[in-house]
């Protein structure tokens, strides 16, 4: 080719130009030189003029009805493909629930088992203190009682503080050893010797009657220990066997006031501990019978109560965050 | 409700919305199914699994044409199609249209019945020369110059580029400028191609 010099456009040049031609896709510098050569070339123009006709004899065609509905079935539609994760979250969430709900139940019924273990003894020996008492049950003062209110007192008394030992020993965690003490030995409250009589008489203070049997000798308890009729007797009750200064009534008035501590604190009266580990006696042995037996809190148990909301609360994060991503899996899959 | 609503809610897996799109588009997509395939019931096979397959794959429509990606869709149905009636029969594609069961396609009413029966024999005698054109010319000739189809609609519903869709249409209309010339006595009068 000469430099300067124009191509000649050929009718093999031309032909594969004729289609687009027709649709007007040639660019300005291919249009022009197609038409130069269609003005001078009979052959591709006839050729341009079959395709002109091809083209419109294909649009020609008629549009043909369709034979049938194309709709789609609802029972056709796509399945829902969900991921394996919606399945895995889901029944996640499901576990954490059941898991939360066991977890919750288990706290209260341990809490709730405690404290009524807890208030159960003093309790046991309210009761029966309640039913002696006509006027004293719940009174916390330390008012003189006649003679009458303080014998019946003391015997409402008595098996309070046998009863409260009994609290105190099933609170204990250590002493484990001694989870069916048959004699609360320490914290009771023991009448005078002059109503021993009427005790045995009145004979009511059937779940905490305290023996009226002679002191025991060796060890005395604190009965400043069955003075109180709190639950922590952790913290009051002494050990088993261990000797502790009898109180005098002073000492006992001057306890904080609790319904069974105040008339047994009477002034003027004496109260003598009573029994001391390993002795009993046959009112002993039904005061413990009759004493409800508290069971010892493991560390599991107390470890279990202090920690069971916490516990829960985690449960319900992880149920809350597995039904979201389980929900969210399945609006992505729909 | 608007083509685009339609299509939105048809991703959220409505139904009755994508059903108003088939009824849009179902005799287009009909058509050209015919018009590749050359038989009635494979074209209704075709359109059929077409539209389950679009409603089946319709989150994947990111936009643009639907029209084109419906019709692309219904194209790979055709080519299934093909390839059904490939394993089935020996015979060349060229001899479906002699097959006894063919039916020839509706036409419009003509004015006599002279003129219909010379009508419907065109019609056969196009559907032949389509036949005979390779199916990815035949595609992009029944796209271009029987539903009037632009070139990016077609590159479109090809998947393929505009150069290719350039040079597939050329070499399709040059061929089936040399059929029709062959039978010129078949065409009406006023297309009979003087030379």
């Amino acid at each position: 080719m000469i430099f300067g010099q124009r191509r000649t456009f050929r009718c093999e040049d031309a032909r594969p130009l004729l289609s687009a031609h027709i649709d007007g896709r040639l660019t300005p510098r291919q249009e022009d030189a197609l038409e130069s050569h269609l003005s001078a070339c009979h052959s591709c123009a006839d050729d341009l003029a079959g395709l002109r006709l091809t083209v419109g004899t294909l649009g020609r065609l008629p549009r043909v009805p369709v034979p049938r509905s194309f709709l789609i079935e609802v029972p056709l539609a796509a399945p829902q493909r969900l991921s394996p994760w919606y399945f895995v979250l889901r029944n996640s969430a499901a576990a954490m629930a059941a898991l939360l709900v066991c977890v919750m139940a288990l706290g209260y019924g341990l809490q709730g088992g405690g404290s009524l273990q807890a208030s159960k003894a003093p309790a046991g020996a309210a009761v029966p203190a309640a039913a002696l008492l006509d006027s004293t049950a719940g009174k916390a003062s330390s008012a003189m009682p006649t003679q009458a209110e303080v014998q019946t007192n003391e015997q409402a008394a008595q098996p309070a503080p046998q009863a409260r030992q009994a609290a105190t020993d099933a609170s204990t965690m250590t002493d484990a050893a001694n989870p069916a003490a048959p004699m609360p030995p320490s914290a009771s409250v023991r009448p005078p010797l002059g109503a021993a009589g009427p005790t045995q008489d009145a004979g009511a203070a059937t779940s905490g009657a305290v023996p009226a049997a002679p002191e025991p000798a060796g060890a005395r308890t604190a009965p400043a220990a069955a003075a109180s009729a709190q639950v922590p007797a952790v913290a009051q009750a002494p050990a088993y066997g261990v000797a502790t200064p009898q109180p005098t009534a002073l000492a006992l008035a001057a306890q904080p006031a609790s319904p069974i501590a105040a008339p047994a604190a009477a002034p003027g009266l004496q109260n003598s501990p009573s029994t001391t580990s390993g002795l009993s006696s046959p009112r002993g042995d039904v005061s413990a019978e009759n004493t409800p037996r508290a069971e010892p809190v493991t560390s599991t148990d107390s470890f279990f109560l202090m920690r069971y909301r916490d516990i829960a609360a985690g449960l319900f994060v992880l149920m809350a965050a597995s039904a979201c991503g389980a929900v969210l899996l399945r609006r992505k899959s729909a | 409700m608007d083509e685009f609503e339609l299509i939105k809610n048809a991703q959220r897996g409505d139904v009755p919305s994508f059903n108003r799109l088939v009824l849009v588009y179902q005799e287009l997509v009909y058509n050209v199914c015919l018009r590749i395939l050359g038989k009635p019931e494979a074209a209704a096979d075709a359109t059929q699994d077409g539209f389950l397959s679009a409603f089946q794959s319709i989150k994947q429509f990111r936009g643009g044409s639907f029209k084109a990606w419906l019709l692309r869709i219904a194209v790979n149905g055709c080519y299934d199609q093909l390839r059904r009636q490939r394993r089935r029969t020996t015979a060349p594609l060229e001899d479906v249209i002699d097959d006894p069961n063919y039916t020839p396609s509706l036409v419009e009413p003509a004015p006599g019945p002279e003129e219909q029966a010379l009508r419907r024999e065109f019609v056969e005698y196009l559907q032949k020369g389509l036949v005979t054109l390779p199916v990815e010319q035949r595609v992009v000739v029944v796209l271009s110059d029987v539903h009037g189809f632009s070139y990016e609609e077609i590159a479109e519903a090809t998947a393929t580029s505009l150069g290719t869709v350039k040079s597939r249409l050329s070499r399709a209309r040059a061929k089936l400028r040399d059929f029709l010339l062959q039978e010129r006595e078949l065409l009406p009068v006023h297309l009979r191609l003087v030379k």
